[in-house]
C-alpha cells in the first residue's frame, strides 16, 4: 500500500532523511520510532506530498506521489501532533468544512458528522466553539476530521500527545480497529508503550536513516533474542535445573531469589510442554510467565548500538 | 471545475462566510457604516456638495480605505493564520483544487469588508448619479475600484503565502496599498500604464469620459485602458497564488510561466510606449527618451529580475534535480524544469526586453539609446542571474542575506558615493559617472543618450561595469555549481 524507494529529504545544509526504503502493507499499523530530529516528521510530510523530496519515489497504493499527486492524495488522511483547527468555528461547522472539502454530498454530511462525533465521543460538543475545547478534545476532533473521508491510508504524527488517559484508550482501540478493517495506519510516537500495544510493525529511524524495520515480533527476536520464561518456584529448584537442561529450546536458568529466568526460543506449545514437565518432576510452580521485551527496551538497545 | 462550485459552493469561502459574518459583529459594524454614510449624504445635499461631486469622492475615499486597506489586511491575515497553525496543509491535501482554495481565501478573507462596501454603494449612486460624475462616471469608477480591490487582495493572498509574521505581513500589505493608492502612478508617470495601480487619480480620470489614454496608438477611455492593464496582471497574480497554494515550496511561477508573465508585462508597456505623449508637469515631460524608453526599460529590467529571482532553484532543488536526471540517464534536468538553473529564464527575458525596448526606440526614432539601454539592462540581468544562483548554491540558507548585501553594495553604493562626490566637489558629471555603475542610474543614463552632455560616458561606464560583472559572476556560478554537483555525487547522488 505504501512503498518508498531511496527517499532523501534535504533542508538547506541538513539532510533530514537519507536513502529511506520502506514497504507497508494494507492492514498494518506501522509505528515510526526515533528520537527528535531522526527524520520522522520529514518522512511523514514527504508521504503527504507537503515537501518535495530531494530524490526518491513514493507510491501510495501504486500511485506515484510525484507524478499522480492529486489521485494519490485522495488516499490519505493525516493527523498531526497538535491540533490546527479554526477556532472561530463550532465543532459541527469545522467537520462540515472538511466533509464539504472532501466532496461528501450535502444530504449525507449531517449523518456522517454525527457518526464521527459519536465515534470520538464528542457528540455533546456539537454546537460548542472549538476554541473552548480541551487539548484532548481537540485531538479527538482532529481524529474525527481525519476519518471523515474514510481514507485507506492514515498518517498520525504523535497522535496521543496532550490526550488524557480516556482519550488515549479510545485512540488505541480505534487505530487497532482501523488496522483490522484493512487500512494502513502509520504513526509516530515517543510513547513506546502505546506503540507496542497498537503496532503490528515498526521502523526505527536514527539520524535520517531507517535503522531497522519489520514485524514487531520479528524485530524483537532479532534484536533482543527470543525472550525468556520467568518461573516462580516454591520448591524443587534442583529438579527445575534438571528439567530445563533436557529442553532443547531452553537455556541455562538465572536465579533471582525464587524466580528462575530461563532463556527460551520455543513457541507457545513448547512452553506448555516445559511447564507440564516441571510439574511432573515435582517442581511447585506458583507463576509461569513468558516475558518479551517492550518497544522501549528494544529502542534503547538499538539506540545504544547505533551510538556505539 | 464549474463557476458555480468555485464561487457559490466553495468550502473555504463558506467557512469564511460562517466565521466572519456572524450576526453580532456584522450588525454593529453595519449600523456604524450606514450611519456614517447617511450623515455624509445628508451633509452633502444640505451643503450643496452634490453639484461638484465632493460627497461622492469623499465617500469613495472611505470605501477605498475599507476595501483596500482593511480588506487587503484581512486577505493576508486569514491565509497567513491558516498557514502558520498548519491548517493550510490540510486544505492542500484535500481534493479541493488550488484555484478553489485561492478563491476561497481571496473572497472569503475580506468578505465582511465586501459586504460593508456593498451597503455603501447605494449612497454612492445617490451622491454621484444626479449631478457629477453622473451614472456612467459612477459605473466606471466602481468597475475600476472593484477590479483593483481584487488585484490588491490577490497580491495580499500571495503575501500571506510567503510571509512569516502575521503582523509584519499585514503592515507590509497596508503600506503597499497606501503607496499604490497615493504615490505609485505619480512616481512612475513616465508612461500611463503603471498608473493603473494608483486608484484615486485613475478613478478621477475614469469618471471623466472626455479623458483617454493610448494603447498601441489607439485612444481608449481611461477605464478601458485601466482594465486592459489590471485584468492581465490580476490573472497572472492568481496564477502565481494558485501555484504557490498547491505546494508551499513551489516558486510563484514555473519557468515558462515566468517568461509568459514577463512577456505580458512587456506587451503592456510596449502598448503604452507607442504613441504616448508625456503630460506636461510630470517626471516624464523632462525628456522624451527618459520617459518613453528609460522608464519602460527600467520597469522591464526590474520585472525580469523578479522573474529570475523567482525561478532560481535552491541548492537543494538544484542538487535534487541533477540526482533525478542522472537516475533517468540524463546529465542535467531540462532547462525549463523547476530544478534547473535560472539561465533559460534569464535568456528569454533578456530577449523579450531587448525586442520591446528596441521596437519602442525605433518607433520613436531613438534606436541608439534603445540599443544602449537594452544592453545595459541585459548585462545586468546576466550578472544578477549568475549571482543569485551562485550565492544560493555556495551559501545555501545564508545565500539570500549575502545576495541582498551584495546587491545593496553594488546598486545603492555607487549612487551614494556619487552623491557624496557631487556634494563635495560640486561636480554633477563625476557624480553621474560614479553612480552609473548602479543599474538604477546606468539604465537611465544609457537611455538618455543625447539628453545630457556626459550621458554617453556614463552609459559607457554602465555598459563596461555590467559586462565585467557578467563575465566574473558567470565564472563564479559555474565554479560553485561544479563543486556542489561533485559533493552531491559523493554524497550518494
Amino acid at each position: 500500500m505504501i512503498q518508498v524507494h531511496h527517499l532523501r529529504v534535504d533542508y538547506d545544509a541538513v539532510c533530514a532523511v537519507r536513502d529511506l526504503d520502506l514497504t507497508i502493507a494494507a492492514g498494518e499499523v506501522f509505528g515510526l520510532i526515533g528520537p527528535n530530529g531522526a527524520g520522522k516528521t520529514s518522512t511523514m510530510r514527504a508521504l503527504m506530498g507537503l515537501i518535495e523530496p530531494t530524490s526518491g519515489e513514493i507510491y501510495l497504493d501504486g500511485l506515484n506521489l510525484h507524478e499522480q499527486r492529486e489521485a494519490a492524495l485522495q488516499l490519505l488522511g493525516f493527523m498531526p501532533d497538535f491540533s490546527p483547527i479554526y477556532e472561530d468555528l463550532s465543532v459541527w461547522e469545522f467537520l462540515d468544512l472538511w466533509a464539504h472539502s472532501y466532496e461528501v454530498p450535502k444530504a449525507r454530511r449531517s449523518a456522517l458528522i454525527a457518526e464521527k462525533l459519536a465515534l470520538v465521543q464528542l457528540d455533546e460538543k456539537r454546537d460548542a466553539f472549538t476554541a473552548g475545547l480541551s487539548r484532548g478534545m481537540k485531538q479527538r476532533l482532529m481524529l474525527a476530521k481525519t476519518l471523515i473521508p474514510d481514507p485507506p491510508i492514515i498518517l498520525l504524527d504523535e497522535p496521543a500527545s496532550g490526550m488524557d488517559p480516556h482519550s488515549r484508550l479510545l485512540l488505541r482501540d480505534l487505530l487497532v480497529q482501523l488496522g483490522r478493517d484493512g487500512k494502513v495506519v502509520v504513526l509516530s510516537s515517543h510513547i513506546l508503550a502505546e506503540l507496542s500495544e497498537m503496532c503490528t510493525s515498526i521502523g526505527v529511524m536514527e539520524r535520517g536513516r531507517m535503522v531497522l524495520s519489520g514485524q514487531v515480533d520479528e524485530i524483537r527476536t532479532r534484536v533482543m533474542g527470543h525472550g525468556e520464561l520467568r518461573v516462580d518456584v516454591r520448591c524443587g529448584h534442583d529438579a527445575l535445573a534438571a528439567v530445563v537442561s533436557q529442553a532443547a529450546e531452553a537455556g541455562e536458568p538465572r536465579w533471582e531469589g525464587d524466580i528462575a529466568a530461563i532463556p527460551f526460543a520455543g513457541d507457545a506449545d513448547a512452553a506448555a510442554s516445559l511447564l507440564e514437565a516441571l510439574i511432573r518432576a515435582g517442581v511447585r510452580v506458583s507463576s509461569f510467565q513468558r516475558h518479551t521485551a517492550g518497544l522501549d527496551e528494544l529502542f534503547l538497545k538499538i539506540g545504544a548500538r547505533e551510538v556505539a | 471545475m464549474g463557476l458555480y462550485r468555485l464561487f457559490f459552493d466553495n468550502p473555504v469561502l463558506i467557512k469564511h462566510v460562517r466565521s466572519r459574518l456572524r450576526r453580532g459583529p456584522v450588525v454593529t459594524l453595519a449600523v456604524a457604516v450606514l450611519a456614517l454614510c447617511a450623515f455624509l449624504t445628508w451633509a452633502t445635499f444640505a451643503l450643496g456638495g452634490a453639484d461638484n461631486g465632493t460627497g461622492f469622492w469623499t465617500l469613495l475615499v472611505g470605501q477605498s480605505l475599507l476595501l483596500f486597506v482593511a480588506g487587503s489586511g484581512q486577505a493576508t491575515g486569514s491565509l497567513l493564520q491558516a498557514r502558520q497553525v498548519g491548517i493550510l496543509d490540510f486544505h492542500r491535501i484535500s481534493p479541493q483544487r488550488p484555484l478553489a482554495l485561492v478563491v476561497g481565501f481571496l473572497l472569503g478573507g475580506p468578505i465582511r469588508e465586501w459586504l460593508l462596501f456593498a451597503m455603501t454603494v447605494p449612497f454612492g449612486l445617490l451622491l454621484g448619479v444626479w449631478r457629477r460624475p453622473g451614472i456612467l462616471g459612477v459605473l466606471a469608477v466602481y468597475t475600476d475600484v472593484v477590479v483593483v480591490a481584487l488585484l490588491y487582495h490577490a497580491l495580499s493572498v500571495c503575501a500571506g503565502l510567503v510571509a512569516r509574521v502575521t503582523r509584519q505581513a499585514q503592515t507590509g500589505v497596508v503600506a503597499f496599498v497606501l503607496v499604490g493608492y497615493f504615490v505609485f502612478g505619480q512616481v512612475l508617470g513616465g508612461v500611463s500604464g503603471p498608473g493603473f495601480l494608483t486608484i484615486l487619480p485613475t478613478a478621477v480620470s475614469a469618471a471623466d469620459r472626455a479623458q483617454t489614454a493610448t494603447f498601441f496608438g489607439v485612444a481608449l477611455p481611461v477605464v478601458v485602458h485601466s482594465l486592459l492593464h489590471q485584468i492581465p496582471i490580476l490573472g497572472l497574480t492568481l496564477l502565481a497564488a494558485t501555484r504557490k497554494m498547491r505546494q508551499d515550496q513551489a516558486a510563484f511561477f514555473s519557468k515558462p510561466q515566468a517568461v509568459l508573465a514577463f512577456a505580458v508585462v512587456a506587451v503592456l508597456l510596449l502598448g503604452d510606449m507607442v504613441g504616448f505623449q508625456p503630460p506636461t508637469g510630470t517626471l516624464a515631460s523632462t525628456g522624451v527618451n527618459t520617459a518613453v524608453l528609460g522608464m519602460p526599460a527600467f520597469l522591464l529590467w526590474l520585472t525580469a529580475s523578479i522573474m529570475i529571482a523567482l525561478s532560481t532553484p535552491t541548492a537543494r532543488e538544484l542538487v535534487g534535480g541533477v540526482i533525478r536526471a542522472r537516475r533517468a540517464g540524463k546529465s542535467r534536468p531540462g532547462p525549463w524544469d523547476a530544478p534547473a538553473g535560472n539561465t533559460s529564464v534569464m535568456l528569454a527575458c533578456s530577449a523579450i526586453l531587448v525586442v520591446t525596448v528596441g521596437v519602442g526606440g525605433l518607433l520613436r526614432g531613438a534606436g541608439a539609446a534603445a540599443l544602449m539601454g537594452g544592453a545595459v539592462a541585459v548585462l545586468t540581468l546576466v550578472y544578477f542571474a549568475a549571482a543569485r544562483q551562485a550565492f544560493e548554491v555556495r551559501w545555501k540558507g545564508s545565500g539570500n542575506g549575502y545576495f541582498a548585501l551584495f546587491l545593496f553594495l553594488l546598486w545603492a553604493g555607487p549612487p551614494i558615493a556619487g552623491a557624496i562626490l557631487g556634494i563635495g566637489q560640486r561636480s554633477s558629471a563625476e557624480a553621474l559617472l560614479v553612480s552609473a555603475v548602479s543599474p538604477f542610474v546606468g539604465i537611465w543614463a544609457a537611455t538618455s543618450l543625447g539628453s545630457a552632455d556626459f550621458a554617453p560616458a556614463a552609459a559607457g561606464i554602465a555598459l563596461g561595469s555590467a559586462a565585467i560583472l557578467a563575465v566574473a559572476l558567470t565564472q563564479f556560478r559555474l565554479l560553485t555549481e561544479r563543486v556542489t554537483f561533485r559533493e552531491a555525487a559523493a554524497d550518494g547522488g
